[in-house]
């Protein structure tokens, strides 16, 4: 039963990661980016292919992940970095379903459909974390690490200008603030900490396909950050815990099969219009957007 | 600062409530000592539920038989059902509740290889037996010492399929596969076993409705056979389409297509279509179990295999003598099943595969699917 | 003959997808950002003629006109009680789009709940849907419906929209809403009907299709992001955007599938959008 709990608390702590990227992104920097399960896909594969392929550790790839995800953010984000609003939300969406049909086809590479299995579990000088009980230290250690980057991040003052960006772009354009550099950069830092959950669910699961990084993924990330609350990072861990913990002990309840997936996602999505409609700032956010 | 602390409560209380609904479950889950649990994975919601749902039914049907005739280990056979959703990322997260939740001594599942393959990491890791009752994509086969499957992989299907094309003198093949694990496993096993001519190889979105595109093209090549791999939700328009088009030649599916819900929609229109699946050797006790217990005449081909998936384990286990995980993983590897209502007999090589296989053919006529004679 | 087939299908896909996208052109152009839930009304014109025609036997016309009403007022009461408060509170863009996607997890959801998640089709036999020979080629009653249908619809819709104070007050409230309500455009009842005309159209595509090829909970997004790009590579501010959108989309789509292979044809809408927003975001048409 513990080993359950652990489990749950393990895929708790991926979301918590994922949550406090998205919202980097999008509750500070007030862009709205469907890419966010995208790069997390991108750090499960590298960490798949380099793990099962090139027989690299686990714990190299929580280095190597970041930088190569973040790579490719970087010329993602290059390109649409000067996008409006809209369009960049089209653009990011864009980019999170050609990444998707590129994955399924390159079979040489990513698995196509077959996706990667075997991926090993991390060690530590040769102590094996391989179940809930002692994987748990390492998903936390990594949230910790997260946590702390994303904490460091909102109280500098690059911090401030992404939430000024967030407030009124325009206005920091005529100050003459490159907006578009700073977008480039929390993308880029977004992506790579999104990343991180990708590496630890690749090497928790030991088995990734396409099928697990879609649009659903992204609006299960939206609805964390808005539910727990933009632009505070205690908000994106609170509504990580919310929205996995408690579907699960849905299960228990008794709920039966066939509705409880699809009542996790209507959940979801009513979630999201209440909240806009009504506390757009979600629980424990103070910003309004 | 307030608000920190704020949150901090908030949390432990979330915390411990969760706790605590869980231990007062655990107390539960301990008292159950008096019967023996074993795990169900199937996609009892989704694209596949009506196969998933089928298999649920005999698996039923197997326990009542079992605990009738004096249960496992003396003790009373319970099966916990869960749902995998067909994929591995639910499957891993359904496994995991049943080896650490539910204690189950043994798994039965997945349906689907993407399924099977998310969860046997978890089953390896945990050294739980697990059997997939209707997994057939190559890769089951390295999934782990305690992963076992009844059904033989796809790799024999497209081989069989291939030579029976080519027995049949059909040498120009159209070759239309849907773009997933299993649809690609065929798609490359049919390519290297087949000698004939491919003169189409495509492949499809699991999402896409639309092959009239494809279709004409094909058409215009002239094939002898298409060999078209999908479940429901593409074949129903996709046959309809040829149908529109005139295209008359000889379509030829796999297992995907023993799903009566195709045939029921196209009617007429299907008739002709022919299929492989799995051999099965039903008994009329099943079959006529498997109608009072669904209401309908309607036997997935993967229901049989589930049935004898759950036998299978329980042999291993009352020939283990006990629930060590160990000593029942090396039982399944002595398990010498006869007369099954999947296969006539089960004995498994190193790599967990049974070591024999047998297909039939079946065709569609009047809207129903029936055993080619 | 081959070729012809092709050429034919391809006109009746644009045809019917672009009276779909000239509906969401009205939408986007009114209110100013991409309101997903027009995908939820393409799944409900779909399913509630699944119901009525399918399961409660109801007789077609009239299963016909109950389906698209209920689109319509779908897509209407989520203006009025969603976007119209939103819009209202001067809303940013952000928070618009997140509602709509989320009014959407939820309908197709709960559409998923009542019907199952496979696919639904409505027709009562497949062998209804008969097909025509046309010169060697083949089409189905539900495409040549489209190629007859949709064209009269489109010039039906330009006329009101061109020519009639009805679409004078559109194109008002489409170039600056505040002045329009200045000059006393009752900018609140346009939004009304436009929601609601809106939500028959996306409705009589959830039903064409779901005849045609039929719907599953996952269609509205599938058929919804096209529909977007569409709009966008055409020309978001042009009523003959839209319409030249999808006919582009349709095209690359089909000539990738003959090309590259099926398995591309997914990727080929987003493609052509990143490379549009690249070099000409407003689109091909200005107005």
């Amino acid at each position: 039963m513990i080993e359950y709990i652990f489990h749950i608390l393990i895929i708790v702590s991926i979301y918590g990661i994922l949550a406090l990227a998205q919202n980097l992104i999008m509750g500070n920097t007030g862009l709205l980016s469907v890419a966010g399960a995208a790069f997390y896909g991108i750090g499960a594969y590298i960490t798949a292919i380099f793990v099962t392929k090139l027989g690299f550790n686990i714990m190299t790839m929580l280095i190597i992940a970041p930088i190569i995800t973040g790579f490719i953010a970087l010329l993602v984000g290059i390109t649409f970095a000067r996008f409006r609003d809209d369009y960049f939300m089209l653009a990011t969406l864009g980019f999170l379903m050609i990444f998707h049909t590129v994955v399924r086809n390159w079979e040489t590479v990513t698995g196509g459909s077959y996706g990667i299995v075997g991926i090993a579990k991390p060690s530590i000088f040769g102590f094996s974390l391989s179940s809930p009980n002692t994987f748990i230290y390492f998903a936390i250690i990594i949230l910790l690490l997260a946590t702390a980057i994303c904490y460091f991040i909102s109280r500098s003052s690059f911090g401030r200008v992404l939430n000024s960006i967030r407030e009124d772009e325009d206005a920091l354009k005529i100050f003459g603030y490159k907006t578009s550099t700073y977008k480039l950069i929390v993308f880029v830092i977004s992506a790579s900490l999104a990343s991180l959950g990708g590496v630890l669910f690749a090497s928790y699961i030991t088995f990734i396909d396409s099928n697990l990084f879609t649009i659903n993924e992204s609006i299960l990330l939206w609805a964390i950050i808005i539910l727990g609350g933009i632009a505070k990072n205690r908000g994106a861990l609170l509504g990580a815990l919310f929205l996995i913990a408690i579907p699960e002990a849905l299960r228990f309840i008794g709920f039966p099969n066939e509705v409880a997936g699809l009542m996790r996602q209507c959940i979801y999505g009513l979630l999201l219009v209440i909240f806009m409609l009504y506390r757009p700032k979600g629980i424990l956010g103070t910003y309004k957007i | 600062m307030n608000k920190t602390w704020k949150v901090i409560v908030w949390i432990v209380i979330v915390v411990l409530v969760v706790w605590g609904a869980v231990a007062l479950l655990n107390k539960n889950s301990i008292d159950s000592s008096e019967t023996i649990k074993i795990g169900f994975l199937g996609p009892l919601t989704g694209d596949l539920a009506t196969p998933g749902i089928n298999a649920q039914a005999a698996v039923s049907i197997a326990v009542d038989e079992i605990n009738k005739t004096g249960g496992v280990l003396g003790k009373k056979l319970e099966v916990v059902y869960e749902d995998d959703l067909c994929t591995g990322a639910t499957g891993a997260n359904a496994i995991s509740k049943l080896i650490n939740t539910d204690k189950v001594v043994a798994v039965l599942g997945g349906l689907c290889s993407g399924a099977t393959l998310g969860e046997a990491p978890i089953a390896e890791a945990a050294q739980t037996v697990q059997i997939a009752y209707c997994s057939t994509a190559p890769a089951v086969s390295q999934a782990g010492d305690y992963i076992f499957r009844n059904v033989p992989s796809d790799f024999f299907q497209a081989k069989y399929v291939a030579q029976y094309l080519t027995e049949k003198g059909k040498n120009n093949v159209a070759l239309l596969t849907v773009k997933n694990d299993w649809g690609d496993g065929l798609n490359k096993a049919f390519v290297d076993a087949f000698t004939g001519t491919i003169v189409v190889n495509d492949s499809f979105d699991p999402n896409t409705k639309d092959f009239k595109t494809q279709l004409t093209q094909i058409k215009a090549k002239n094939p002898d056979a298409i060999y078209f791999i999908g479940y429901a939700d593409v074949t129903i328009p996709a046959l309809k389409q040829a149908y529109d088009l005139g295209i008359k030649t000889q379509f030829f599916g796999a297992d995907g297509w023993d799903d009566t819900k195709i045939w029921d929609e196209l009617g007429n229109i299907g008739d002709g279509a022919m299929y492989t699946i799995v051999g099965t050797n039903s008994s009329d006790a099943f079959k006529t179990a498997m109608k009072a217990k669904l209401g309908k005449d309607d036997l997935i081909y993967c229901s049989n295999y589930a049935y004898d998936g759950l036998k299978i384990l329980a042999n291993a286990i009352n020939k283990a003598g006990s629930t060590d995980k160990v000593a029942v993983k090396d039982a399944m590897y002595e398990t010498n099943y006869t007369n099954g209502v999947g296969s006539k007999e089960v004995k498994f090589d190193n790599n967990g595969d049974p070591i024999s296989a047998t297909y039939t053919v079946k065709i569609v006529k009047n809207g129903k699917a029936e055993d080619l004679k | 003959m081959e070729y012809w087939q092709l050429i034919l299908y391809a006109i009746s896909a644009t045809m019917l997808f672009s009276v779909l996208a000239m509906g969401f052109g009205f939408i986007l152009r009114s209110t100013k950002f991409f309101n997903i839930v027009y995908g939820g009304a393409f799944l409900i014109g779909g399913y509630m003629m699944f119901l009525f025609y399918r399961i409660l036997s109801f007789n077609f016309f009239i299963a016909f006109i109950l389906s698209i009403l209920i689109s319509g007022l779908y897509f209407l009461f989520s203006y009025k009680f969603i976007f119209s408060p939103l819009l209202k509170q001067k809303a940013s863009n952000f928070v618009l789009l997140i509602a709509s996607f989320g009014l959407l997890t939820a309908t197709s959801a709960i559409i998923g709940m009542f019907f199952g998640n496979q696919t639904t089709l409505i027709a009562r036999h497949l062998s209804d849907i008969y097909t025509v020979n046309i010169f060697g080629t083949v089409l189905n009653i539900i495409q040549i419906f489209a190629i007859v249908i949709s064209p009269i619809l489109i010039c039906i819709f330009a006329f009101v929209y061109f020519k009639t104070r009805f679409g004078r007050a559109i194109r008002a409230i489409e170039d600056d809403k505040e002045m329009a309500e200045l000059v006393g455009v009752p900018s609140d009842k346009i939004f009304l009907a436009i929601f609601f005309i809106g939500g028959t159209l996306a409705g009589l595509g959830g039903i064409a299709e779901g005849f045609d090829v039929g719907i599953m909970p996952s269609s509205a997004l599938f058929y919804m992001l096209p529909v977007i790009v569409a709009t966008v590579v055409g020309g978001i501010k042009s009523f003959w955007g839209a319409i030249l959108g999808t006919f582009i989309l349709v095209l690359a789509q089909k000539l990738t599938i003959i090309f590259l292979g099926g398995s591309w044809e997914q990727a080929v809408p987003f493609v052509i959008l990143i490379i549009m927003l690249l070099f000409r975001p407003e689109g091909i048409l200005k107005k």
